[in-house]
């Protein structure tokens, strides 16, 4: 409520925009369309001045799940980055509603999703921005430190209750995960991430790359999650190992680095989907998880897995135990 | 505001006051319901014993997805952001549903939420009280409650103006409505502001042949209001049920004729009731321009997409290089002041 009315007050105070320009400006909104609760979406102002854009506005919610001390500091980082560039922060203030963060409006020739929705690039080069977009992230990460080990391990054991419901492997899973991570943990970096490296926020505008939408940012010791969002959701992943998307992954175990990426974005889910939105990716990601920990699962999860790997499996399984008994019954006939 | 609801001095015996926080019409005899009248009951004992948000969703989420994502949906309340809301002042919820207005509200000031029946009240409350909110009620007839004039900071009709001809059956469509705007117009206080969320009849999707939302009709929004009741009848074979959405010159004559000064006006895309864009109407050409509209329009009726949808915006763009695309948005948020 007032969120406009604040925001243009603030523009005016901060010298913005002029007094006099007040009457030229308008305000538009725009969400996304991920089925949230109320209380965690966020908003996209669009100022406008006789009618053409110049300032993109992000309001966070006061109730949202990360920082803006978080988000000030990654997009600090990121504006020094090379391969693609951060729009211009102009300013930011909070209010008893939330958070604003007001920056340059991008002028963009396209989004990377229509790009790859109108078939102008391959496969491979997509997979070359991601790379080097998390390539540079992961350069400018630093060695981490015991104590943000101890940390990230703690909130993973978290995250992953209710990924396997079966009581023993929910004791021996994340205890062997947790061995792994502190076993390899010379391949692992303290990295910010801006949490939300998807198409839709990666903008061509002339020659460069722009990242936007910040409002995810945290650190982590596991940067490659972002990696596996794009090998779980996207057509054009759908064939990637992590290790295409992240060859900094050095010998970190992929498995692991799976279960720990569906850990995240349980996490995730839980904390800002609808009820009913939830329950659908929560089922979803226990499907994939059991995939992974398949003896028999050979490759990576996928798309193609997500999809097939649902009742029809669940009942060819039951099928084949069911013959199993039969013959064992017969066999004492 | 510290004193509560006022009644209008010669209508003290039409409204009965219950409890602490409850006025009731007493001879008001309008009804409506979104669940069937005979589950209003089992819905409200079950709300007593469980998480509101779990019980809609195992309720409806399979039974009635429409339903369910306009209770549910994120976008519902979001034009609050415009509305220049007085701190502490005192609102009026009309057609107050299941509060996804009323309970963002009640954070910055005094919320009455009117609705027509009791049961939907009390499904209200229980909601309230999960949420830990303060809430008013009144259950009546915005036609006929008696309301003291000069009393409210913002009256919002969000999905519920279209409905105000059922309470009065005197008058045509437009008439009612008009008079409504006359009676929100009087019961605001100077500076206060009404909100209307609403469909346009112009909007491309009726054009193109989706139905119209109230009546599950094609080619019915754009018709005039004697066009619209004859097909009515003729469809159903019963009486017209007096629900009539308008164009963007006709909300801005009613307006203007019930004495309300219009602040802005926005496209809400691609439903007031789900809104992910809101674009002010101003900018709307420009808009599409730039960066196109939310492309998933649906029925409004039962919210299926709509088979035609890959043609909108190829049409939405050629309409905005006309400079027109403003008049064809499925839905309006209309923000209007009572002026000094």
């Amino acid at each position: 409520m007032n969120l406009v009315a604040d925001l243009i007050t603030y523009l005016v105070n901060e010298k913005i925009i002029s007094s006099a320009d007040v009457a030229k400006v308008s305000v538009s909104l725009v969400v996304g369309d991920a089925p949230k609760r109320p209380e965690t979406v966020s908003r996209g102002f669009i100022v406008s001045r006789d009618h053409k854009p110049f300032l993109s506005v992000k309001f966070i919610p006061i109730s949202w799940c990360f920082l803006v001390e978080d988000i000030l500091k990654t997009r600090s980082l990121y504006a020094g980055f090379k391969y693609f560039k951060v729009p211009d922060m102009l300013g930011h203030f909070s209010t008893t509603e939330g958070h604003f963060i007001i920056e340059e409006y991008i002028q963009s020739t396209a989004t990377l999703s229509e790009l790859i929705e109108n078939g102008d690039l391959k496969d491979q080069q997509v997979i070359e921005i991601f790379r080097n977009i998390l390539s540079e992230i992961w350069a400018a990460s630093e060695p981490p430190q015991k104590e943000f080990v101890r940390q990230e391990v703690s909130n993973y054991r978290n995250y992953m209750q209710g990924l396997i419901d079966e009581s023993l492997l929910n004791t021996i899973f994340p205890e062997y995960i947790e061995k792994t991570i502190y076993d390899n943990v010379d391949s692992l970096r303290q990295s910010w991430s801006s949490g939300d490296i998807m198409e839709g926020n990666i903008l061509l505008a002339g020659k460069y790359w722009y990242l936007v939408d910040y409002e995810y940012c945290h650190q982590t010791l596991f940067l490659f999650k972002e990696a596996y969002r794009y090998i779980l959701h996207r057509k054009w992943a759908k064939n990637s190992s992590l290790q295409d998307i992240c060859p900094w992954l050095g010998h970190f175990p992929e498995d692991v680095a799976i279960l720990l990426s569906l850990a995240w974005e349980k996490k995730i889910c839980s904390d800002v989907l609808d009820i009913q939105a939830n329950r659908i990716h929560q089922s979803k990601l226990r499907q994939v998880t059991w995939k992974i920990l398949h003896p028999n699962a050979n490759s990576m999860p996928t798309q193609h897995h997500i999809h097939k790997s649902s009742i029809g499996q669940l009942q060819e399984n039951i099928k084949t135990q069911l013959r199993k008994i039969q013959l064992y019954i017969k066999s004492f006939k | 505001m510290s004193d509560e609801l006022k009644i209008r001095a010669d209508s003290l015996a039409k409204v009965e006051k219950q409890g602490t926080n409850l006025w009731v019409e007493i001879d008001s005899r309008v009804t409506y319901t979104d669940i069937g009248a005979q589950h209003e009951d089992e819905l409200i004992k079950e709300l007593r014993v469980r998480p509101w948000r779990e019980v809609i969703t195992d309720r409806y989420v399979q039974s009635s997805p429409w339903l369910y994502k306009i209770i549910t949906d994120k976008g519902r309340s979001l034009f609050l952001d415009f509305l220049p809301v007085k701190k502490g002042g005192r609102f009026l919820d009309v057609g107050s549903g299941w509060g996804q207005i009323a309970l963002p509200l009640a954070r910055h000031g005094e919320v009455y939420c009117l609705d027509v029946t009791l049961p939907r009240l009390n499904i209200l409350n229980e909601i309230a009280r999960q949420e830990g909110a303060q809430l008013n009620y009144i259950c009546g007839n915005y036609c006929t409650f008696p309301f003291e004039y000069n009393q409210f900071d913002l009256i919002i009709f969000n999905g519920s103006f279209e409905w105000i001809p059922i309470g009065d059956l005197s008058k045509n469509v437009w008439e009612t409505q008009k008079d409504a705007l006359i009676k929100t117009y009087n019961i605001l206080n100077t500076g206060g502001i009404v909100y209307i969320g609403i469909e346009n009849s112009l909007g491309l999707k009726y054009l193109l042949g989706a139905p119209d939302d109230h009546t599950a009709i094609k080619d019915y929004a754009f018709l005039d209001e004697h066009e619209a009741s004859e097909l009515y009848k003729k469809t159903f074979s019963k009486e017209y049920q007096r629900t009539k959405t308008w164009s963007l010159a006709e909300y801005k004559t009613m307006l203007i004729e019930a004495g309300l000064e219009l602040i802005e006006i926005y496209g809400c895309i691609p439903d007031y009731k789900i809104i992910r864009q809101m674009i002010p109407l101003k900018d709307f050409n420009a808009f599409i321009l730039e960066h196109s509209l939310f492309p998933h329009e649906h029925s409004g009726a039962e919210g299926a997409p709509l088979p035609f949808v890959a043609k909108m915006a190829p049409i939405y763009r050629l309409l905005a290089q006309n400079g027109i695309a403003q008049y064809f948005s499925p839905s309006f948020g209309i923000v209007a002041r009572k002026p000094s």
